[in-house]
């Protein structure tokens, strides 16, 4: 599909989805235009003139919990859209990003206020989801074990290991919730917007894509993992070791799944609490189908998704919505949006009655 | 399909985005109170019980409250609260558990003119400028204790079919809040019948009816006659399994036979009482103050069974299975934590909490 009418299709799914979920609103709420209104704008700061003529700025946090939830939806997009371009349907994202938060805290933890604590603890996460990822690579490439199964229950180990080093060995006895203690300043990132959890993190998204970009486009490696996955018998007759490239596509996803890991440790929470709710891994395999499983577009499709699931916060905080309409409607976007057929289908009934009229098409 | 998208994205910036500023300012209104909730409700125990209270301060107190609540994904918790700390909407904020502590702290000092109300929490206030927190612990082992002497009393005089002289514990996780009661609850139980078989078990989450279930059903299967739950919307699957093994189980924060009276009287008649956290009429009693301008802010209080902010329900289906002596010894103990000539052992460090 070009450029255009890629976007055509975008844009008139988003505006289909958008209508619906606003007669959803209507039958629930008494104020179906102010929820209406706070989805589409609560990600965005409002800028208010004080009456003594000085520039307010409010709700600045909403846009920094934008830019940092699509921090972390553009690296466990990675972690999806990498292993996919070898055809691998990995759903091992979450498992990777808890093993990387577990490394990155457990690292911070061991070396304490150093100036190699920050970048270590970075290297940490990063080959501790490489690790994980490479399980289920070698798990299918050497004993063909179906890699959605293998990285489902992966997940589930992963988790269960984490909650078992946080409660047992890493725990915080004097926390009053069961937790690591804070990691030390060193090792943490400064919100580079004061008052929000936004970054360095969130210029390292953008860079992790580029590099992903890249390998992929300009390495070898990155040739034959699109050859394994384009034609694997073919490739296997090329002599390409397609078994190899495989494999290795699921571990470089698996390390930006555990850089989303350090995310969340380093620079969101700065401590791990044993609750920390499985599932970011799942939303990671949303935007790589929002972005059609091309690694370019990641950003955009987690800025786009993010953007929604803020507003959807926004439009319950301000709002009588409840919590349950409002991932309804959600859900409902990312319906339409992935709706393949919806787009040539209204672009072909718009044809029509354009040429029933005789003008030009928009 | 960058541009199309990019331009939708900028017109929405440009184009709507004064509309939303400054929509609802409070003016001219009654105050209002946001009720942060880490989690969601719908527990039927302790947020639930914290939503009445702020209900119960709309009706009586006449402010305008909102309950928000954040979902169960700790990174969203911080950005949620420093929302509502920076609309400007809300006078007041109120929020509770120990896990919302040092977010309260880290937060509160930016916004001096909001006040906080932290309930089951606490913040340092030598290491935060926290003049506008006012937090408030509960002496939680007090009506573990309570509990337990009202178990044992009842296993041990052996009213209840194939049960054997043990009584059980289904917890959360092993958070000083959910030790504090068990640890109360240990010591009435030994303290009313020496020997007798304790079985304490966590679920590891606040949101699993399934595996309280399962970890009640294996208790009873133990031979447990009565278990006590402290696990938020866990328990709701200890009460279940307390219906179908005809066995008792003790509820928590909120009166839970109440909540099952009309839906389900079968079940509520399984639950022997509930220890109550009232942490609705301590809310209540906090905006009360805040309203009268009498709020100890910067401090944080502790409340228990004297100031009946901890207490046992009346549930009166299942209360007739208890002898008049056990029920005797669950009102002389009671009198004497309020006097003072009985101290319950806690499982925070330093003693009271």
């Amino acid at each position: 599909m070009t450029p255009s009418r890629e976007g055509a299709r975008i844009a008139l799914a988003v505006g289909a989805a958008l209508a619906l979920g606003f007669a959803v609103m209507a039958c629930v709420s008494d104020q179906p235009w102010a929820a209406f209104r706070a989805l589409l704008t609560g990600p965005l700061p409002s800028i208010e003139r004080a009456a003594d003529g000085r520039v307010v700025v409010h709700r600045l946090v909403r846009f920094g919990a934008w830019l940092q939830d699509a921090t972390t939806l553009t690296l466990v997009g990675l972690a999806i859209a990498i292993p996919f371009r070898a055809r691998q349907f990995s759903l091992g994202a979450d498992g990777q990003l808890f093993m990387g938060a577990l490394a990155a805290a457990a690292i911070s933890l061991g070396l304490g206020d150093t100036p190699t604590a920050l970048p270590l603890a970075f290297l940490a996460a990063a080959a501790a989801g490489a690790g994980w990822g490479l399980v289920a690579g070698l798990l299918k490439t050497r004993f063909e074990a179906n890699e959605i199964v293998t990285t489902l229950m992966l997940n589930v180990v992963a988790v269960q290991v984490y909650r078992l080093v946080v409660g047992r060995v890493l725990n915080d006895p004097s926390a009053g919730f069961i937790t690591t203690p804070p990691l030390p300043e060193a090792a943490t990132l400064a919100p580079l917007i004061a008052r929000t959890t936004v970054t360095a993190m969130v210029l390292v998204a953008p860079a992790a894509v580029a590099a992903a970009l890249f390998l992929l486009r300009r390495t070898t490696l990155g040739y034959e993992i699109d050859l394994a996955g384009a034609n694997p018998w073919f490739a296997v007759r090329a002599g390409v070791p397609v078994a190899r490239a495989t494999a290795l596509a699921f571990a470089l996803g698996g390390a930006f799944a555990g850089l989303a890991g350090f995310h969340v440790s380093n620079a969101l929470l700065k401590r791990l609490p044993v609750d920390l709710t499985p599932g970011i891994g799942l939303e990671g395999i949303v935007v790589a189908l929002l972005a059609r499983g091309r690694v370019g577009a990641l950003p955009l499709a987690a800025l786009g998704y993010a953007y929604l699931r803020v507003g959807a916060q926004a439009m319950e905080r301000a709002t009588d919505v409840p919590r349950e309409v409002v991932l309804v409607i959600q859900a409902l976007i990312i319906l339409f949006v992935v709706s393949d057929r919806l787009a040539p289908l209204a672009l072909g009934l718009a044809r029509r009655a354009s040429a029933r009229i005789g003008g030009r098409a928009a | 399909m960058r541009g199309p998208a990019l331009t939708l994205v900028l017109m929405v910036m440009t184009g709507l985005a004064p509309a939303g500023a400054g929509a609802h300012a409070a003016d001219g209104g009654p105050p209002r109170v946001a009720f942060f909730v880490n989690g969601a409700l719908g527990d039927k125990s302790f947020f639930d019980s914290a939503a009445r209270g702020l209900r119960q301060a709309e009706a009586d107190l006449h402010l305008a409250t909102r309950t928000i609540e954040g979902g169960y994904d700790p990174t969203r918790w911080e950005s949620g609260l420093v929302d509502l700390a920076d609309s400007g909407d809300f006078p007041i904020i109120v929020t509770g558990t120990y896990t919302m502590g040092p977010l309260v702290q880290k937060v509160a000092p930016d916004y001096p003119d909001v006040t906080f109300i932290l309930f089951d929490g606490v913040v340092d206030y030598a290491h935060c400028a926290c003049g506008n927190v006012y937090s408030m612990r509960f002496r939680q082992n007090e009506g573990g204790y309570l509990a337990g002497v009202l178990a044992a009393g009842l296993v041990r005089a052996g009213t209840i079919p194939g049960a054997r002289e043990a009584v059980g514990l289904v917890g959360a996780m092993p958070i000083p809040v959910i030790n504090d009661f068990a640890t109360g609850y240990e010591a009435g139980a030994r303290d009313a019948a020496p020997g007798i078989t304790i079985l304490r078990q966590f679920a590891n989450s606040f949101s699993d009816p399934a595996t309280g279930k399962e970890i009640a059903k294996a208790q009873y299967g133990q031979g447990a006659g009565v278990i006590f739950q402290v696990a938020g919307a866990t328990g709701q699957g200890v009460i279940e399994a307390a219906e179908e093994t005809g066995r008792y189980v003790i509820g928590v924060d909120s009166d839970q036979a109440a909540l099952y009276r009309t839906s389900s009287p079968r079940r509520a008649a399984r639950i022997l009482t509930s220890v109550m956290k009232n942490v609705d009429a301590a809310i209540l009693r906090a905006l009360r103050l805040w309203q009268q301008g009498r709020l100890p802010l910067g401090r944080t209080e502790s409340l228990g069974l004297k100031e009946g902010a901890i207490g046992l329900a009346d549930n009166p289906e299942a209360a007739l299975a208890v002898p008049p002596a056990v029920r005797a010894a669950v009102a002389a103990a009671r009198q004497r934590i309020i006097d003072g000539t009985l101290t319950v052992p806690t499982a925070f460090a330093g003693g009271r909490p």
